[in-house]
């Protein structure tokens, strides 16, 4: 697929999931698609007759994706670099997740980022219950967490708790992500954990971990 | 690290005995969430983390950076509001491993 064919279905993809969500109607959903196949038909024949250059669908796109991220939806991966660069240093620095959740210093860790990364290997002898995640990978990780958490705020399939300052998001997330460590998961044969909680204040992250119900 | 129970905001974290480095005070510190909680009653209100550091409840100290750490059993003597509810049995005094801190040890442990 080109880029540019991957730029519209991207843009494609992007309206179907603004029409699921009930933010666009399918009659503006309709009007919006033959506006892009007219557009995508008559741009070569306007920029060969008039001689100049009509910007692409993927500005369009490129747009779209900014919009997202203010509004914490974009689909956009973490940034390696941002998260490497705090797990592997003292640095202190806040990292913003392209959902929209801060990860500030905080916890024992020193960090939220280095909290939520302690939950990627099994401490069997941390007492109760230790969600652990299949992916020791903090990109990916990061991406889960991201992912459940515009789950929860469209409110698929969650569970919210309100506490003081913290809201809890329990998240079926729909596949396993990782089982159950700690004392009481390794007396129960480390079960699969389907669900992830997260414990947000305002939009800082506390700390996120699989569970099960 | 003594503990005395779970949490109920986050559900699954220890509830250690922290004691305050700058003040002494020992409180309920939810080992997940940092939840905290000044005495027994756990159904009160917990105070959260703010945006860095734990801070202690009592007098605004850190309670994660040193001197403050997980209370001995000589701190918990002390402190009457935890002994009265032992008497009670209103809580049950545990002891377990704290979360780990070092997540990512050097290769160098790995081949060890």
């Amino acid at each position: 697929m080109s880029r540019s064919d991957q730029q519209v279905a991207r843009l494609l993809q992007e309206l179907v999931r603004l029409a699921r969500s009930g933010r666009l109607s399918l009659r503006w959903l309709w009007l919006l698609g033959v506006a892009v196949v007219a557009y995508l038909l008559l741009q070569p024949v306007l920029e060969r007759s008039l001689g100049i250059d009509l910007p692409g669908l993927a500005d369009v796109s490129v747009v779209t994706s900014e919009t997202d991220s203010r509004a914490s939806h974009s689909t956009e991966l973490p940034n390696e670099g941002d998260i490497e660069n705090i797990l592997s240093s003292q640095s202190r620095a806040t990292y913003q997740s392209p959902a929209g959740l801060r990860y500030t210093r905080g916890s024992q860790h020193g960090h939220r980022l280095k909290h939520l990364l302690a939950h990627a290997t099994d401490q069997p002898d941390r007492p109760g219950q230790h969600g652990v995640f299949d992916s020791d990978d903090a990109v990916e990780v990061v991406g889960l967490v991201d992912e459940a958490f515009r789950q929860a705020l469209a409110g698929i399939a969650t569970r919210v708790e309100l506490e003081a300052e913290q809201t809890v998001y329990t998240v079926n997330c729909g596949r396993r992500i990782g089982y159950l460590g700690g004392e009481s998961g390794k007396r129960r044969g480390h079960p699969a954990a389907s669900y992830l909680r997260l414990v947000i204040e305002e939009n800082r992250l506390i700390t996120a971990f699989p569970c099960v119900l | 690290m003594f503990y005395v129970g779970f949490c109920r905001v986050c559900g699954t974290g220890p509830l250690g005995l922290r004691s305050c480095g700058a003040c002494s005070a020992v409180v309920i510190l939810c080992d997940e969430c940092d939840a905290m909680w000044t005495d027994a009653d756990l159904n009160a209100e917990p105070s959260s983390s703010g945006e860095g550091d734990s801070l202690c409840p009592l007098c605004d100290g850190s309670l994660i950076a040193t001197p403050s750490r997980w209370a001995t059993e000589k701190d918990l003597e002390s402190v009457d509001w935890l002994q009265h509810a032992l008497q009670q049995r209103s809580l049950q005094l545990r002891r377990g491993a704290p979360f780990a801190i070092d997540i990512r040890p050097s290769k160098d442990d790995d081949e060890a």
